[in-house]
């Protein structure tokens, strides 16, 4: 699977969890870019991410993310 | 040593004067820290920086040795290991006698008879503070966030760091720790922008805060005899006599540090005009919640994951519970903490719901009306916080409803416009970093107001009948 489907499949769960409209992610994307995604809704995010993809990821991982390209490159990782 | 007492206003400069004088030399500059920093905290007691001493050497080597090992395993058993240390510490110095006594008295109350002769623990000023420091680092590098400092003497300096020490920030090693490895430069606008948070800090607290103080410990301590107007606008006094000590101690560590070439992280940014409490939350003592939210909330809400929004109203609850915890033995702690949980919990999962209603309003109305009832939580909330016991909680808030609501308040009219004068010029000063960022200003502004300032701070009666700082007891 290439990074822009990701990115794709990324955009659907994040207007999912959010709830705040559409959602356009680049891979520099940071969460102060996209309003509502905040500590209380990334784990919410991290796990419908796991669901989707049928992976798991650990605590580390999920807190050494800087930006959306470090989270695709993560899925990409682990599918 | 007070930083509003004439020790400090002595000691500070000394250390000023010597430590730019070695501007050259970066390791000299850290070891007047070092000792300018155990001199500070020892001049309370001394036995305390032994404690200090021996936690920051602990956190270092332990964190040294998590840093060099492969092994997964023996990564888990030293990070346990220095969990129990330092929370053990924390536990015997803060809360034995809390938990043995709440044990006797459940033991008791269900037929048991047990006796229990607390025993006699000095409390170390600022270990709440030191041992979060400390153990943040710790996690950090556990999780491989960043490698474990080699600079002993920077490492030390950056936990004992007089500014921040006793009552934060709660620091970041990240944040703090390179600041201590690397040179610094004098600048003269940081060392204005320093001076002016220092006095804008000052100023919250002397004048202020110790003015509110005296009021509020007659309305909590004599409430029987009081109507319910004067113990309403008591608790709304003493939230605004916690938030200008809290926020002005902050304030000074923040300007007494900058003015060493430091920055430390911003601890409050204006949480009374906040709209919800999981805003006011990231706006009030805000290195204690992200602390919090990195090492308690998300690992709880991480593993609880499957639960949906349950697991993440389960972290909320259990984080905010012991959040309320760290700042004492009492339960007015744990209650006031799980409130807080509860809230939070509660706008978690009405969030959509409650968007749909805010279209249905006038945003400002919406916004105002939000803001409005935050701010009467907060106080609710506050005024447990404060009471000696539960009992004593419960005690005023039936003496505030059923008291009359339409005699005469019994407090001084000067102290409630010094919060109203507050609360414009924070208002006005929103989106910079403190209330006093005037530095950008024209000169003979900026200086009319120091001056101004310094002159109300000096002819106040409170200068000669100061209070600790609130936060010292946590």
């Amino acid at each position: 699977m290439n990074t822009a489907q990701i990115i794709h499949e990324l955009n659907l769960i994040f207007e999912d969890v959010i709830d705040e409209g559409k959602v356009e992610l680049s891979l520099d994307t940071t969460a102060k870019d996209v309003e509502g995604w905040d500590s209380l809704n990334h784990v919410q995010i991290i796990y419908a991410i796991e669901q989707k993809y049928g992976i798991k990821f650990s605590l580390t991982e999920i807190q050494s993310l800087n930006n959306v390209g470090d989270l695709v490159n993560l899925i990409s990782g682990k599918i | 040593m007070l930083f509003s007492s004439l020790s400090f206003f002595i000691f500070f400069p000394i250390v000023f004067i010597l430590y730019w004088s070695l501007f050259k030399y970066r390791k000299a500059q850290n070891i007047v820290l070092l000792l300018a920093s155990y001199v500070f905290y020892g001049w309370w007691d001394w036995r305390f920086c032994v404690l200090l001493l021996l936690s920051s050497v602990f956190g270092f080597f332990m964190a040294k040795s998590i840093d060099q090992t492969n092994s997964q395993k023996r990564r888990n058993l030293l990070m346990t290991l220095s969990v129990i240390v330092h929370v053990g510490i924390l536990c015997y110095f803060k809360y034995f006698n809390f938990f043995v006594s709440s044990f006797v008295d459940l033991a008791n109350s269900i037929g048991w008879q047990l006796n229990f002769i607390p025993i006699k623990v000095i409390l170390p000023l600022a270990i709440s503070f030191f041992t979060f420091h400390i153990l943040g680092y710790t996690f950090d590098v556990y999780q491989g966030k960043y490698r474990s400092s080699n600079k002993f003497i920077a490492f030390i300096t950056h936990i004992a760091f007089f500014p921040q020490l006793v009552a934060g920030p709660i620091e970041r090693a990240n944040h703090l720790l390179p600041q201590f490895e690397n040179d610094r430069k004098f600048s003269l606008p940081k060392l204005e922008d320093g001076f002016m948070q220092m006095l804008w800090g000052f100023f919250k607290k002397i004048v202020i805060a110790d003015g509110l103080a005296m009021q509020v410990n007659y309305i909590f301590a004599n409430y029987h005899d009081l109507n319910g107007i004067t113990i309403a606008l008591g608790i709304i006094m003493f939230t605004f006599q916690m938030y200008c000590d809290f926020s002005g101690y902050s304030d000074i560590a923040l300007g007494c540090a900058r003015m060493m070439g430091f920055e430390l992280l911003q601890n409050f940014n204006y949480p009374f005009f906040s709209q919800s409490i999981s805003e006011f939350w990231r706006k009030w003592h805000i290195s204690l919640s992200s602390w919090i939210q990195d090492y308690l909330f998300t690992p709880i809400s991480f593993k609880r994951r499957n639960w949906g929004k349950f697991g993440i109203f389960y972290a909320a609850l259990v984080s905010f519970t012991l959040s309320g915890l760290w700042h004492g033995a009492n339960w007015t702690f744990i209650v006031w903490g799980a409130l807080h949980g509860l809230a939070i919990g509660y706008e978690l999962l009405t969030k959509k719901k409650r968007k749909k209603v805010s279209k249905k309003f006038n945003p400002l109305f919406y916004a105002v009306t939000s803001g409005i009832i935050v701010f009467i939580f907060w106080c609710f909330t506050q005024l447990i916080f404060r009471a000696e016991s539960l009992h004593h909680a419960w005690g005023m808030l039936q003496k505030l409803f059923t008291g009359d609501w339409l005699a005469k308040p019994e407090i001084s009219l000067t102290m409630l416009l010094w919060i109203a004068g507050l609360l414009a010029a924070e208002w006005i000063q929103r989106h910079k970093p403190y209330a006093l960022a005037i530095s950008n200003t024209n000169f003979i502004f900026k200086w009319s107001v120091c001056a101004l300032l310094i002159m109300i701070i000096f002819s106040s009666k409170n200068l000669n009948n100061q209070t600790e700082f609130l936060y010292f007891q946590f």
